[in-house]
């Protein structure tokens, strides 16, 4: 295997990792969320919008682990 | 394909140049008709509200004001009713036993008169009588020579008395 | 670069074109639909090819082969240099463009500043034409009628302007007088992005958030709002305050360095999540249709393709979203730049 090789393996390790801790995150965070709306269904509204920012916030970590396993692609 | 990962500087001064344009003309061209506008809307709604709650609220003060109003009235209306009804026939019994004053009095009366006329008249009958003897009396002393004449002037005096 | 590109106009788009030409030979004939595969490093390679087309920024717009729209090119170098199109640039003979980019003739270098007039540009154009012309339609009865309901298409654009305002400004931003100030701003953002998202599922459309530069631009307008109205409302001293994070001084050290960097890492954040949710779901779809290159078989093209529509149909949410993101964490990081101090007080 020459460098090139490894940097395309890096890649796609590194993008199936990070996919991995986002959905590990996105998916605590959803089920928390789904939780505390079922017991106080009239707070419902305000944490969907507290839940799309903290998975933003989880998403854009993500996304530069991502954009770091295309740049090792690409290279 | 690197190239997507890298920043184009014209594009990014483009990008900010045009943002910064845009929005000035539609802070300039669309705030005023139309985000203002809404939110001017909004408030003349919840003014409408607020307005119309108050005046059901007044309504509402009104209605009960009215009812009680009412009540009070019907109240009142009995109470009088009752009362006339009663002065009614107070006024229906007085008025009867005045009637029936007035007319016990005006039969007195009459009783009265009655008895004052049959008194005068029999006053005046007793008077004429004593007058008559008088006058008979005297035309029997002046004329009691003759005791025709005496007859003739008591027939004559008679017959005056009777076509009196 | 040959000048072939617009004589040529097959009205066929440019995937079945290569399709087609993969299916008839091995090495790809190139000249006739895309002269750019002649100057690529990686002759034949036509998934590299067709990404290079729907991902990157271009000197001009075409349209599916079908049309052809030239844009002005300015370049800054040792003077300013400025043509009408690409092809008017390279019979000037000064410039010439490989792979995309525009190098100069004689020192084979590219040039110090390339203002052109990109695509990408172009689309940003076509969004505003877009806001401005449905503004303008609804416009007429907000003047006439002032105090009535909505209708039609104005209840549309409402919905999206008292989202923003409602569920994104005034929830975060606790200042009421900021927040009023502000709405034009992040009503005019979110449906900017909102619009230009949209452009890139339209068919031939690019999606000019799909860029970093484009991001990048509307990170740094969001920067400067997020520390200007700081400062304007708080006062410099406030802002300098806020680098301490409300720490006890044994803490300063590490808190100012983090809140400073933080300072940055926010519209960093802004920029890349943007640029790789935009670009994620079209790297997807051209990479799935890739496959029936790469397998050279119309078997895999109903999996491909409709695997590409559900990605498609994930991209209009994912278009949805990005839009409500940025505009919900430019307020939310306006919030923060703004709130921190006075929750602190009303804590004690």
């Amino acid at each position: 295997m020459d460098s090139t090789a490894l940097a395309f393996l890096a890649a796609g390790l590194g993008a199936g990792l990070s996919v991995i801790g986002a959905g590990l995150g996105i998916g605590k965070l959803a089920a928390s969320a789904l939780e505390a709306a079922g017991r106080q269904p009239e707070a419902a509204g305000k944490l969907q919008t507290m839940m799309i920012i903290a998975a933003a916030l989880i998403e854009g970590v993500t996304l530069f682990a991502e954009v770091i396993s295309f740049m090792l692609a690409m290279k | 394909m690197e190239k997507l990962l890298t920043v184009n500087p014209g594009l990014l001064f483009w990008t900010i140049v045009n943002f910064l344009v845009f929005l000035s003309v539609f802070i300039l061209l669309f705030k005023k008709p139309i985000l203002d506008a809404l939110k001017n809307r909004e408030l003349y709604i919840t003014e409408k509200i607020e307005s119309a709650e108050s005046k059901l609220i007044m309504a509402e003060e009104k209605l009960s004001e009215a009812e009680a109003r009412i009540t009070n009235a019907t109240r009142e209306v009995n109470v009088m009713m009752a009362h006339e009804r009663e002065n009614a026939a107070d006024l229906i019994n007085k008025a009867k036993q005045e009637a029936d004053k007035v007319r016990q009095e005006k039969l007195d009366n009459a009783v009265r008169e009655i008895k004052i006329s049959q008194e005068k008249a029999f006053q005046q009958l007793k008077q004429e009588i004593a007058s008559m003897v008088v006058l008979a009396t005297e035309k029997v002393i002046s004329e009691k020579l003759t005791s025709e004449k005496d007859f003739e002037l008591i027939n004559n005096q008679i017959e005056k008395l009777s076509k009196n | 670069m040959s000048t072939q590109k617009n004589i040529n106009s097959q009205p066929e788009n440019p995937i079945n074109n290569h399709n087609e030409l993969n299916m008839h030979s091995t090495h790809t004939d190139t000249t006739s639909a895309h002269t750019e595969a002649k100057h690529n490093a990686k002759e034949g390679n036509v998934i590299t090819e067709m990404l290079n087309d729907h991902l990157l920024d271009h000197h001009g717009y075409n349209f599916y082969d079908v049309f052809h729209i030239n844009l002005p090119v300015i370049i800054y170098d040792d003077a300013l240099y400025t043509y009408p199109s690409i092809h008017s640039m390279e019979e000037a003979g000064i410039f010439k463009e490989v792979h995309h980019d525009i190098i100069r003739n004689d020192t084979g270098q590219a040039p110090k500043i390339d203002l052109s007039i990109t695509a990408l540009v172009m689309f940003q154009w076509i969004a505003m034409i877009i806001i401005f012309t449905s503004f303008f339609i609804i416009k007429k009865r907000y003047v006439r009628h002032p105090n009535k309901a909505p209708k039609g298409f104005q209840n549309f654009i409402e919905l999206g302007i008292e989202m923003v305002r409602d569920r994104i400004v005034k929830v975060n931003i606790a200042d009421d007088k900021l927040a009023e100030k502000l709405t034009p701003y992040f009503v005019f953002l979110w449906l900017f992005i909102f619009v230009l998202n949209f452009l890139g599922l339209v068919p031939g459309g690019h999606s000019a958030t799909g860029n970093l530069a484009v991001t990048a631009g509307l990170s740094i307008t969001a920067y400067f709002v997020i520390n200007g109205s700081a400062i304007l409302t708080k006062g410099i001293g406030h802002w300098i305050k806020e680098f301490t994070g409300g720490a006890p001084i044994g803490l300063w050290l590490i808190m100012i360095p983090i809140e400073i960097l933080s300072m940055f890492t926010k519209p960093f954040a802004l920029t890349v999540r943007l640029f790789a949710n935009m670009t994620a779901g079209h790297v997807v779809i051209l990479s799935l249709v890739g496959l029936i290159f790469i397998f050279k078989s119309f078997a895999v093209a109903p999996i491909s393709v409709g695997f590409s529509l559900f990605i498609n149909l994930l991209e209009v949410l994912v278009a949805m979203i990005q839009a409500y993101v940025f505009t919900m964490l430019t307020a939310v990081f306006v919030g923060l730049a703004l709130g921190h101090g006075e929750e602190h007080e009303t804590v004690h």
